[in-house]
């Protein structure tokens, strides 16, 4: 922390006013300069001039090491980068019409952008017909030796739903293809999902059927798990199509399909 | 004299910390310092100093202030600070291993393997 700070407080003083360092670093450099001077008359005995030039050549020349400096402290791109901004404002303020131009046509590039990855957007995945739906996401693990999704246990979903504080809830669901019995004593496969009990609560929508599961965790106390057995029913369009959306018509048949 | 050596990259930091541990110097005083510490046994390009100077500066490892030459002149002292203090320590110490580690595989011989 304090060497982050003493950066900050370094860069901001080149920063805030880039002549002063340089004059500093010029001050510093050539007080060596002078000081070796010194040093080489005293033992050698040659004039001062002779001196200063060995000094001099001893040092390696002073802009070099100023630039040296200046890139050790990050000002080199950052003088780079102002001056670009600077002569890309000079030329943008001699030529108003091109500058309006460039103005419109990045407007319309990035609004056209924009608007184009939001329909392909709605397109390839659409939306969940949920309320607050933008904020629903799914969690997925992947491998990426196979390229293919990874199934997770039981553990790894109560690990994560203890570890996970950004999210105000976290459910989990399984596929699953069952044997559905209509009333008219027919049998058909129908693929539905299992799901754990927070899924009621992140759709925010009421049950057609039945109550939802409960969030809390009575499945640990004994005997509990009968009474908030999880409950199932038919998708919307299949109770639609085959029982007419009657309630009389799913009850127990259904209920046996799903325990099966 | 001994004959002088070149400077391994990175050791030229770790100098400059132990000579500013030893007392707040100018940039001068500090190659003065390390010739006087090193007996004059390496090689160091003088202005490549400064750069060293700024970058543990920026580092918080070092910090300065103008002030006055012996010969009054205006010049920027450097001290080490708390945080360097510690990696000067921790430098020196990696130096040291290494230092031994070198030392003993240089001392072996075919009899003593």
């Amino acid at each position: 922390m304090r060497g982050l700070l003493s950066r900050v407080r370094v860069f901001w003083r080149g920063l805030a006013d880039p002549g002063r360092l340089d004059a500093d670093m010029d001050d510093e450099m050539r007080f060596h300069i002078e000081m070796e001077t010194q040093r080489i008359m005293r033992v050698t005995g040659v004039d001062v001039g002779e001196a200063r030039r060995q000094a001099a050549l001893a040092f390696g020349g002073i802009e070099k090491y100023r630039g040296a400096a200046r890139d050790v402290l990050g000002f080199t791109r950052i003088r780079g980068l102002s001056l670009d901004l600077r002569l890309g404002v000079r030329m943008l303020r001699r030529s108003p019409g091109l500058t309006l131009v460039a103005v419109f046509a990045l407007a319309l590039a990035i609004g056209s952008g924009v608007a184009y990855l939001e329909f392909v957007n709605d397109l390839l995945h659409g939306r969940l017909p949920f309320p607050q739906a933008d904020r629903i996401v799914g969690i997925q693990n992947w491998d990426q030796q196979t390229g293919q999704p990874e199934s997770r246990s039981t553990a790894d979903f109560v690990g994560w739903r203890g570890s996970l504080h950004s999210f105000d809830s976290l459910g989990a669901y399984r596929a699953l293809d069952r044997n559905l019995i209509t009333p008219d004593g027919r049998a058909e496969p129908v693929r539905g999902v299992e799901v754990s009990a927070a899924a009621f609560h992140i759709a925010q929508l009421p049950p057609l059927l039945g109550r939802t599961l409960e969030l809390t965790p009575t499945r640990t106390r004994r005997g509990a798990g009968r009474r908030s057995a999880p409950r199932c029913g038919p998708a919307t369009k299949r109770w639609s199509v085959g029982w007419r959306q009657s309630p009389e018509s799913s009850r127990s048949p259904t209920r046996r399909a799903c325990r099966a | 004299m001994s004959k002088s050596a070149d400077l391994l990259p990175g050791t030229l930091d770790l100098l400059i910390l132990k000579s500013v541990s030893l007392g707040k110097l100018h940039g001068y005083a500090v190659l003065l310092r390390i010739e006087q510490i090193t007996d004059g046994a390496l090689q160091i390009q003088q202005g490549a100093l400064y750069p060293a100077l700024y970058r543990l500066e920026s580092q918080g490892l070092i910090d300065s202030e103008w002030g006055t030459s012996e010969n009054n002149r205006r010049a920027k002292f450097y001290r080490l600070t708390p945080a360097g203090r510690q990696r000067l320590k921790e430098e020196a110490s990696s130096w040291n291993r290494l230092a031994d580690a070198m030392s003993a595989a240089l001392r072996a011989t075919a009899e003593g393997l």
